[in-house]
C-alpha cells in the first residue's frame, strides 16, 4: 500500500497544489451519501439533461472541459459526457459547493467577456485554448480540470464516462476477470529461473 | 457457531481491532480455548461487497478513516500549528475501518524482514538524535511465526529464489502468480544490471488455498477489497476461523475510547459506543490492543486516570513517540508495447539487493524496488508527470497508460522521538474524544536514500529499454498507510512500552502487538512482521493465561 499513500499524496498534494483539488476535497464528504443512493446514481448513466447548469453555462463548462481532453481520432472529455458527471456532481455530491463553483464559472466569464466578444464557447480553438492557458493556475480552471477527469474514468453511474469511452481512450478494461498473458512482454516468458 | 456474550461478562481476552493483528490474536486464543471478544469500529464486509469503485474507494474513504467523523490534525514539527484534515478529505493517518482492517485494502505485499532488521543498531552502530535500537526478539525467534503465517494466512510465492533470501524452516504453500510484462521487464533491466530479481512474495492466493478461491486478477487489490476472498485478510482467513470456535464474538460498530483499570491498577474491561453512539463497557480479564500505529497510542493515551496519569501504559513518557511510515519513491518507465498493468495484482518481481544499510553511502538506508502497476485510471490521470497538465499531449499522456509500469521504491524511516501521535488539545470527533494529532517529519537519510533508490529505479526502467522515464521529486509524507512504532517494543521499561512477549510493562493483563511494536521500521512491508508477532505473541499470551499471571 505505501505507493497507494504516495499515489494519494501525489493527487491530493502535489497535483492538488492546484486549488482545484482541495476545493474538491473539501466537499467530498456528500459523496458517501451519494452511495446510499447508488440506485439513483445508476440512473445518472448516459444523462441528457442537466440539472445544476443553464444551458449557457453548460456550453462553457463543455467547451472547457473539451479543451482540457480534446476530440481528436478518439472521443474526448465532450463525447464521454464530463460535463453531465459535473453537472451532476454539482446537483448532488458537490452540491454545497455550487455556489462556489457558479462564482468561479462568472469570474472566468465576465474576465473573458472584458477581453473578447462573444462567450467562451463560440470562440475558436486557437482563443479558447490560448485563455485557459492565461488561467490554468485559477482555482476555477483546476476545479473543472478534475472534475473533467474524475467524470472521464469514474463509473459511468456517475454521469460521465459514458460507455466506458474514457476507460476506452487509455486501455483500460473492467472486465472483472483475466487471465495470462496479460500483456506484451509476459507472452514468452520462459519460467523464472534462479540465477 | 458465532458467539455472544454480555457485557458483564468479563471475557479472557479483549481485543480491540480485528485488523492484521487483532485477527490472528482472535483465532490464535480462541482456539486455545479462551473466550474472546474483537472489538471493530467499523463494518463487516462481504467479498461481493467490494467493487471496482475508484472514485468510492481511493477518494471517499468507502472503507477508510473519514475526516468527516474522525478528523485528525496534522504538523511537521511540534513548533508548527497543526491543520485539521478537511471534511471528507484525508487523514495523515490513513487504514481500513471494517472487520479485517488494513489487510482488507492492502496491496499484499509479504516480505519477511531480514536478521539484521533486528539487529541493526548493533550491526551499524547509534544514529545520533534518533532512536536507533535493536529488537528484543531476533529474526531466528520470529522464523516459526513467519513460517505460520506464509501456511496459515496463505502467501504465494517461490523458495530459494534470491541469494539474500533470509533462512526459512519451510517453502511457501503456493506458487508465485504469474508474471505480469512489468515483472519480466523489472526481471530483463535488473539482471542487466548484475541484479537478482525474484517473484515477489504476497499474500494472495495463486491457487485455490484452504477453502478460498484463487486470484482472477481483476487488478483491484490495492486499496480496494477482494470480491473473490482471495487476498489473504484477516476477514477472510483468521476472523472467520476464530469464529468457528465458537469462543469469538467479532462486535463490529463498536469503538473503544477508554480502557478501564481497577483499585489494583489492573486492566478491568473497556468504555466504548456501540453503533448508536450509546456509551458501554466491557468486562475483561485481560485487554489486548491491536488498533494499528495510530489508533493504539492513542487509545492508551485517553486512557489517563489517577493511575496512570500520563496515559495507559505510559510511565516511560514514549507511548505515541517514534512514529516512522517507510519511505518511498519510484520511477515510470513507457514502453514501445502493451503492458496492461491494470490487470492482476501489483508487483510479481522485486529486487532487495539494496536491502541492507551500507555506511559508504554517508547515509542509513536500505530497501526493495518492485514492479506494478501503480494507479488505477482516476488517479493516473490526476497525477503524471511534471509539466503539460491538458489538453492534446495531456491526452496522448493519458494514453500511455497500458504501457506505463512503476519501479516502485520501498524504503526505511528511522525512528525519531520528535515523530509521534499526540492528542489534539482541542479538536474533537463526532463522538466528542479528541483526535490524533500527528507529528511527522523525515529525518534527512530517510530522503536521501529514498532519492538514492529512486536512481537504481530509473536505472532498470532505462536497462530494461524503457522508451520514456518519468518520475516525481522525492517528497516528504504528510500521508501514511504504514503506522509504526508508536509503542515499541524493547527490555527496558523506562524506553519502551511493551516487552518482548507484547505485556504492558506497567500493566500485566494490557498487551499492545500491532505495527505500533516495531522498533525500527523495515524495508516497507510491515504486515508479515506484525502477524509474525501476534502469532507469536498469542502463545505467549495464552501460556501467561495458563499460568494465572494475566
Amino acid at each position: 500500500m505505501e505507493n497507494a499513500a504516495g499515489t494519494r499524496r501525489d493527487f491530493l498534494c502535489g497535483a492538488g497544489s492546484a486549488l482545484g483539488v482541495t476545493w474538491i476535497a473539501a466537499h467530498w464528504p456528500a459523496i458517501a451519501a451519494a452511495h446510499t443512493h447508488a440506485a439513483a446514481a445508476v440512473a445518472g448513466a448516459g444523462l441528457t439533461t442537466l440539472a445544476f447548469f443553464a444551458d449557457a453555462d453548460a456550453r462553457d463548462v463543455d467547451a472547457i472541459a473539451a479543451q482540457i481532453i480534446p476530440t481528436d481520432d478518439a472521443p474526448g472529455a465532450r463525447e464521454a459526457g464530463a460535463l453531465y458527471f459535473i453537472d451532476r456532481s454539482l446537483h448532488t455530491w458537490l452540491a454545497s459547493g455550487g455556489d462556489r463553483f457558479r462564482t468561479g464559472l462568472r469570474e472566468f466569464q465576465n474576465h473573458f467577456a472584458a477581453t473578447h466578444a462573444g462567450a467562451f464557447a463560440a470562440a475558436t480553438d486557437t482563443t479558447q485554448h490560448a485563455y485557459l492557458t492565461s488561467i490554468e493556475e485559477s482555482e476555477f480552471f483546476q476545479t473543472v480540470r478534475a472534475l473533467t477527469l474524475i467524470g472521464l474514468f469514474a463509473l459511468p453511474q456517475y454521469g460521465g464516462n459514458r460507455d466506458g469511452m474514457g476507460w476506452r481512450l487509455i486501455g483500460f478494461e473492467d472486465r472483472g476477470k483475466f487471465a495470462p498473458p496479460f500483456g506484451y512482454y509476459d507472452r514468452d516468458y520462459p519460467g523464472f529461473k534462479p540465477p | 457457531m458465532t458467539r455472544a456474550y454480555r457485557d458483564s461478562e468479563a471475557v479472557d481476552f479483549l481485543i480491540v481491532g480485528s485488523g492484521a493483528a487483532g485477527g490472528v490474536l482472535a483465532r490464535e486464543l480462541s482456539r486455545a480455548g479462551f473466550a474472546v471478544i474483537v472489538m471493530e469500529q467499523g463494518a463487516r464486509l462481504r467479498p461481493q461487497d467490494f467493487e471496482h469503485d475508484e472514485l468510492k474507494y481511493w477518494l471517499a474513504n468507502g472503507i477508510t478513516n473519514d475526516p468527516n467523523v474522525s478528523p485528525q490534525t496534522y504538523r511537521k514539527t511540534a513548533a508548527d500549528v497543526a491543520k485539521k484534515s478537511e471534511p471528507g478529505g484525508i487523514n495523515p493517518l490513513w487504514y481500513a475501518r471494517t472487520v479485517g482492517g488494513s489487510s482488507v485494502h492492502f496491496t499484499a505485499n509479504f516480505w519477511r524482514f531480514h536478521p539484521v532488521d533486528f539487529t541493526e543498531r548493533s550491526v551499524l552502530g547509534g544514529i545520533a538524535g534518533t532512536s536507533f535500537e535493536d529488537w528484543p526478539v531476533t529474526y531466528e525467534e520470529l522464523e516459526p511465526y513467519y513460517a505460520k503465517v506464509d501456511w496459515e494466512i496463505g502467501v504465494s510465492g517461490l523458495a530459494g529464489a534470491h541469494p539474500n533470501e533470509p533462512h526459512r524452516s519451510k517453502p511457501y504453500p503456493m506458487p508465485p502468480m504469474p508474471v505480469k510484462s512489468s515483472g519480466v521487464l523489472l526481471e530483463r533491466g535488473a539482471r542487466k544490471l548484475g541484479l537478482h530479481p525474484f517473484p515477489a512474495p504476497l499474500a494472495i492466493a495463486s491457487v485455490p488455498y484452504r477453502g478460498r478461491a484463487a486470484c482472477i486478477h481483476c487488478g483491484f487489490c490495492m486499496g480496494f477489497g477482494c470480491e473473490v476472498g482471495a487476498k489473504s485478510s484477516t476477514l477472510f482467513t483468521m476472523i472467520p476461523e476464530a469464529e468457528a470456535s465458537g469462543r469469538c464474538e467479532v462486535r463490529t460498530g463498536s469503538y473503544v475510547f477508554r480502557i478501564a483499570t481497577n483499585t489494583r491498577a489492573r486492566v478491568s474491561g473497556v468504555h466504548y459506543f456501540d453503533a448508536d453512539k450509546r456509551e458501554r463497557f466491557q468486562a475483561a480479564k485481560a485487554v489486548v490492543v491491536c488498533a494499528n500505529g495510530a489508533e493504539t497510542p492513542r487509545l492508551l493515551l485517553m486512557s489517563a486516570n489517577t493511575h496512570f496519569p500520563q496515559g495507559l501504559a505510559n510511565s516511560s513518557g514514549l507511548v505515541g513517540k517514534n512514529l516512522m511510515f517507510n519511505q518511498g519513491a519510484g520511477a515510470f518507465g513507457v514502453f514501445e508495447h502493451e503492458l496492461n498493468e491494470y490487470k492482476s495484482v501489483q508487483a510479481t518481481r522485486l529486487v532487495l539487493d539494496f536491502y541492507d544499510a551500507d555506511p559508504k553511502r554517508g547515509f542509513y538506508g536500505g530497501g526493495g524496488i518492485d514492479a506494478r502497476i501503480g494507479p488505477n485510471p482516476i488517479v493516473w490521470s490526476l497525477t503524471g508527470p511534471q509539466g503539460v497538465r491538458w489538453g492534446k499531449s495531456y491526452k496522448d499522456h493519458l494514453r500511455s497508460f497500458p504501457r506505463t509500469m512503476l519501479a516502485g521504491g520501498h524504503t526505511t524511516s528511522l525512528p525519531l522521538a520528535s515523530n509521534s501521535v499526540t492528542l489534539d488539545p482541542e479538536v474533537k470527533d463526532a463522538w466528542g474524544m479528541p483526535v490524533i494529532r500527528c507529528t511527522h517529519k523525515e529525518h534527512p537519510d530517510d530522503m536521501k536514500f529514498a532519492a538514492w533508490l529512486q536512481e537504481r529505479a530509473v536505472e532498470i526502467l532505462d536497462a530494461a529499454g524503457a522508451q520514456k522515464i518519468w518520475r516525481d521529486p522525492v517528497a516528504e509524507y504528510d500521508v501514511s498507510v504504514h503506522l509504526l512504532g508508536t509503542c515499541r517494543m524493547g527490555n527496558d521499561p523506562k524506553s519502551s512500552i511493551v516487552d518482548r512477549f507484547h505485556r504492558a510493562h506497567d500493566v500485566p493483563n494490557l498487551f499492545i502487538c500491532d505495527g505500533s511494536s516495531f522498533v525500527t521500521s523495515g524495508r516497507g512491508q510491515p504486515t508479515m512482521t506484525i502477524q509474525a508477532l501476534a502469532f507469536r505473541a498469542a502463545e505467549h499470551m495464552a501460556r501467561f493465561a495458563r499460568r494465572g499471571e494475566v
